[in-house]
């Protein structure tokens, strides 16, 4: 099945698209630091909640499983080992986590572009926190389009999060991407495809009590590492910075900055 | 051609539905189908309504079972029903189900509708590092129900 899977999916012969052979069980260590700032009343412009600094580091992997109808291909993202220190106050420490074993379904188009994530919900809240760190999911697929050495394009970085009926937002960001060429990256050449452009989110959640307003504001940059002889990510180095708001009867504001980087683990 | 038939070869999606990686409250009522006729079989007593919470593993073992009244007299059998029924598999961590078991004329029926504990997850895509106590602080304070609202 998944040899099928995998001639079918590989059409691409730009730089950066997956070859036929090449797609496969795929590991990554992800390393983000991230600045929360305090969390703000929007209206009285109180805090309720001081600023905080928190260090994450993930190994996960993505395995490709079934592939639908419209060409999308379904894979596991499985979080195999997780941490999170946080620092408040200069007071620094480990945060619980239940991480570890949890899955989602992170349903792409062949070149990486993520169409929807399946039980992303699980991911999220106390002791899991994807639903903030959600970058994860555009770090480890952040499809870049086709774009010759040395010139750019445009292609929108798209990702949701979904949980229980009527909650959704969605996230975009408008990036123009620069095709910076070929690099060593370790022991293998990667093409560099940079990229940078405004980060928008919005969504609503509604339940028979109250509707939540989702928003955020901000700025996406990175450079994707893509093997040149394989056109799969190697790395990815990024800032991405928003602030978020949510809203129902009070509306919290938060600055949120993630500073990463994503490696392949052969 | 030839891609033609490898098209045709692969099993696709039509639909998309998530795979079944977690529990939801309708795999545990369908499981608990499957679960009823064994605990019928064990003897009954006199008429009684029991109170069942239990743990679900991500192997769908019977993790931890909670009976109320513990002294009924059919609560042994009923445990050792539970130590080799297997629930489905899921990806999270131990679920909690809560039900009923009604002993009524020597008969039992299990509660139509079981209870699966949700886990809270608010307030989302807001960092908020302390306790659930300290989430549900800051939840209650965008819903303007906390403390520091009155």
């Amino acid at each position: 099945m998944l040899g099928l899977v995998t001639m079918l999916i590989g059409l691409g012969c730009a730089p950066h698209h997956r070859p036929a052979e090449t797609v496969e069980v795929e590991r990554f260590d992800i390393h983000i630091e991230a600045h929360f700032g305090a969390l703000v009343d929007t209206e009285s412009h109180r805090s309720v909640q001081a600023a905080t600094d928190a260090d994450l580091k993930l190994q996960v992997v993505l395995t490709p499983v079934r592939l639908f109808r419209d060409g999308s291909l379904g894979s596991i993202v499985s979080i195999e080992s997780a941490s999170l220190r946080v620092s408040e106050g200069g007071a620094e420490r480990s945060m619980p986590l239940t991480l570890v074993g949890r899955t989602a379904e992170l349903r792409t188009f062949p070149n990486g572009e993520i169409l929807d994530i399946a039980w992303g919900d699980r991911l999220a809240g106390l002791g899991r926190y994807l639903d903030v760190f959600e970058v994860v999911f555009p770090a480890i697929s952040p499809s870049p389009p086709t774009v010759e050495d040395g010139e750019e394009a445009r292609r929108r970085i798209i990702w949701p999060f979904r949980g229980a009926a009527g909650l959704r937002w969605d996230n975009a960001v408008e990036a123009i991407w620069t095709n910076q060429g070929v690099r060593k990256a370790g022991e293998e050449e990667a093409w560099q495809i940079h990229y940078e452009g405004p980060w928008t989110l919005r969504g609503p959640a509604r339940t028979n009590r109250s509707v939540t307003s989702y928003r955020a504001e901000g700025q996406g940059s990175g450079t994707v590492g893509l093997e040149r002889t394989s056109g799969l990510l190697v790395s990815h180095d990024f800032e991405w910075q928003r602030t978020a708001v949510v809203s129902r009867k009070r509306s919290l504001q938060q600055t949120q900055t993630f500073v990463g980087h994503v490696e392949r683990i052969r | 051609m030839i891609w033609a038939l490898l098209i045709s070869a692969v099993p696709v999606d039509p639909i998309g539905d998530p795979l079944e990686r977690y529990l939801e409250i309708e795999d545990v009522s369908v499981a608990l189908e499957g679960l009823a006729p064994k605990l019928k079989a064990c003897a009954v007593g006199e008429d009684v309504t029991v109170s069942l919470t239990m743990t679900l593993s991500g192997d769908g073992s019977v993790g931890l079972s909670e009976w109320e009244p513990e002294a009924y007299s059919s609560v042994p059998c009923w445990n050792g029903v539970l130590s080799t029924h297997r629930f489905p598999s899921h990806d999270d961590t131990p679920e909690r189900v809560r039900l009923s078991l009604y002993v009524r004329g020597g008969a039992l029926v299990l509660s139509p509708v079981p209870e699966l504990e949700p886990r809270p997850v608010g307030p989302l895509l807001l960092f908020v590092g302390g306790t659930e106590d300290e989430r549900s602080r800051i939840e209650q304070y965008i819903e303007g129900t906390g403390k520091e609202e009155q």
